[in-house]
């Protein structure tokens, strides 16, 4: 039984999983979860995953969650370039500190968008317009440390080769351009990075991980994103809940 | 005109005049350290060194640095403990800012490398000082555990315990006594700090959310990373334990016990602190459990601003 990758595409860490493992050629198997299909807490996954979390990485008997932990494992297993996460003392203890600050401060703030837009009004909610105010100047604060303290003068955000932090930034950040909120635009520097990372990735490659998110506005506009089923109603407004 | 001798040098081990160099102004060129070899230890090592020594900015009040604290003592790691007072709101002077510009602690200065989170700083410092490999075991299993419990506890541990801190209801006497927000008797006015700083009283349904969310994660560290092991990777303490550990210890900053609800927890908790020995468990928390005497009006104006600002993530 080989490597088998629980994963939405809806979702950022999904994202920078698969495409970490597809560019460094792992083979792995992957097992579509569609979290808002109903698909995510079914009792199968539950049992695979008692976290209810995605992504979800099942190598044999042996279950672990959390992207930064799935990434730095396939790195080390598969024994990717050093650059992915450096062997280096401090090269690595950047790509740490990188991730310890995306943890506080990247996730839960730019997946924000999607949930005011798209996520919430699928079951009816309506997220404050205060809300929705607050969260755009945690965004604003959050890439301003990323270009000042992370990229700086580097070329990448922990060093002058692409890392594991590259790739979790970089997906955090596309969920809201993929519901219109253009945070490239009036910061060159962040461009100019975006572009040296997705060339490093490749177009194809992007292209094929981010179908779903880049559709999803215009699913959502045409009314043909699925309602999601009742039992994760619970779920969705708990996170809702917690944006604050 | 007299020669002069140069002051002893750098190392304060004396010169010595090298053969055929005369006198006069150019004779200090002549001479070179005399060299002692025996006498480095006493005193030109830690003369050296002291420019040299790991530095550690900390306000044991964080549980972030309390475990940077604990794992760089417990490994008898030496460095130079640079006091940055939350309370009084040094982090956010010129001369931090100019260590870590986000104002956060810990932060780690060993010679021109900077390093700020405390996760990194841990993994930095097991590497760079070989500590025993228990704290971040090399099996790839174990090792990805770890990591797993350190990407989950950001959000899972330590945001809901830093939140209780600031939002908590205190009911019931300082023993250590569950609380129980729907008892009647009020908290007492000194121990919430949410409305002590900023005149603002949390909503109830506010604090009951957050102590069902401790509640519920505490419930999920049991099941997913401690089950029935005696660690979180097994039979040795490891820095999941300690970071574990600390977090769940920062609402004892306002008296509020989340070791209560489960046995399996409870004992967990005795062996971390037993691991880690007691006397630096305590003394590494003494300034927490202090805090419930903290006067809240020497808090600097310009801090109980920013606090403001930061606490409405709370909201």
């Amino acid at each position: 039984m080989g490597l088998e990758l629980y994963l939405d595409m809806l979702s950022q860490p999904c994202r920078a999983v698969s495409i970490f493992a597809k560019k460094n050629g792992i083979p792995f198997k992957l097992c579509t979860t569609e979290v808002f299909k109903g698909q995510h807490p079914s009792k199968e996954f539950f049992q695979i995953n008692s976290l209810r979390r995605v992504p979800t990485l099942k190598d044999g008997d042996f279950i672990l969650t959390e992207s930064s932990a799935i990434l730095i494992y396939l790195s080390s297993k598969y024994q990717t370039a050093d650059h992915w996460y450096p062997s280096d003392l401090r090269a690595r203890a950047r790509v740490h500190e990188y991730l310890g600050w995306h943890a506080d401060c990247i996730r839960g703030t730019f997946g924000v968008p999607l949930w005011t837009q798209v996520m919430a009004p699928l079951i009816g909610v309506h997220v404050p317009e205060e809300k929705v105010q607050r969260n755009k100047t945690f965004m604003d604060l959050a890439l301003q440390q990323l270009e000042e303290k992370f990229l700086g003068d580097r070329a990448f955000v922990a060093g002058q080769q692409v890392s594991l932090a590259d790739l979790m930034a970089l997906e955090e950040l596309l969920q809201p351009v993929a519901v219109g909120c253009d945070l490239f635009e009036g910061r060159p520097r962040l461009a100019a990075w975006r572009e040296r990372v997705e060339a490093f990735l490749g177009s194809d490659l992007l292209q094929e991980t981010r179908g779903p998110i880049l559709n999803i506005l215009e699913q959502a506009v045409n009314k043909k994103v699925p309602t999601p089923p009742p039992e994760v109603h619970p779920c969705m407004l708990l996170r809702i809940s917690r944006i604050p | 005109m007299k020669q002069e001798v140069p002051e002893r040098g750098v190392l304060g081990l004396g010169w010595r005049r090298l053969k055929g160099t005369g006198s006069g102004p150019r004779a200090q060129a002549a001479y070179r350290p005399r060299f002692r070899a025996w006498r480095l230890w006493l005193v030109g090592v830690p003369n050296v060194c002291l420019k040299m020594v790991l530095e550690l900015y900390l306000d044991l009040l964080s549980a972030s640095c309390r475990a940077v604290y604990i794992f760089a003592r417990k490994n008898s790691i030496p460095f130079d403990f640079q006091f940055v007072d939350l309370l009084k709101g040094h982090h956010h002077s010129k001369e931090y800012i100019e260590i870590n510009p986000m104002k956060k602690l810990p932060s780690l200065k060993d010679g021109k490398f900077i390093l700020s989170e405390s996760v990194a700083i841990l993994f930095y410092l097991c590497r760079k000082y070989s500590t025993p490999s228990h704290w971040y075991p090399p099996d790839l299993h174990t090792r990805a555990r770890v990591d797993e419990f350190m990407a989950w506890q950001h959000t899972a541990i330590q945001l809901p315990m830093s939140k209780i801190l600031w939002v908590k209801l205190k009911t019931g006497g300082s023993d250590g006594t569950r609380v129980q927000p729907s008892l009647p008797s009020p908290p007492h006015p000194g121990q919430m700090l949410i409305p002590m700083i900023t005149g603002e009283e949390v909503p109830a349904e506010k604090t009951e959310q957050t102590l069902l969310e401790v509640k519920n994660n505490m419930q999920l560290f049991e099941e997913k990373f401690l089950q029935d092991k005696m660690f979180i990777t097994g039979d040795h303490i490891s820095l999941a334990d300690l970071v574990a550990l600390v977090e769940m210890m920062q609402p004892m900053g306002s008296k509020y016990n989340v070791f209560l609800n489960s046995s399996r927890i409870a004992e967990w908790r005795m062996r971390v602190e037993l691991a880690i020995g007691s006397g630096l468990f305590w003394e590494a928390h003494d300034r927490l459990m202090k805090l419930a005497e903290w006067d809240c009006s020497t808090l600097d104006p310009m801090v109980k601003e920013k606090i403001c600002k930061l606490l409405q993530k709370f909201r």
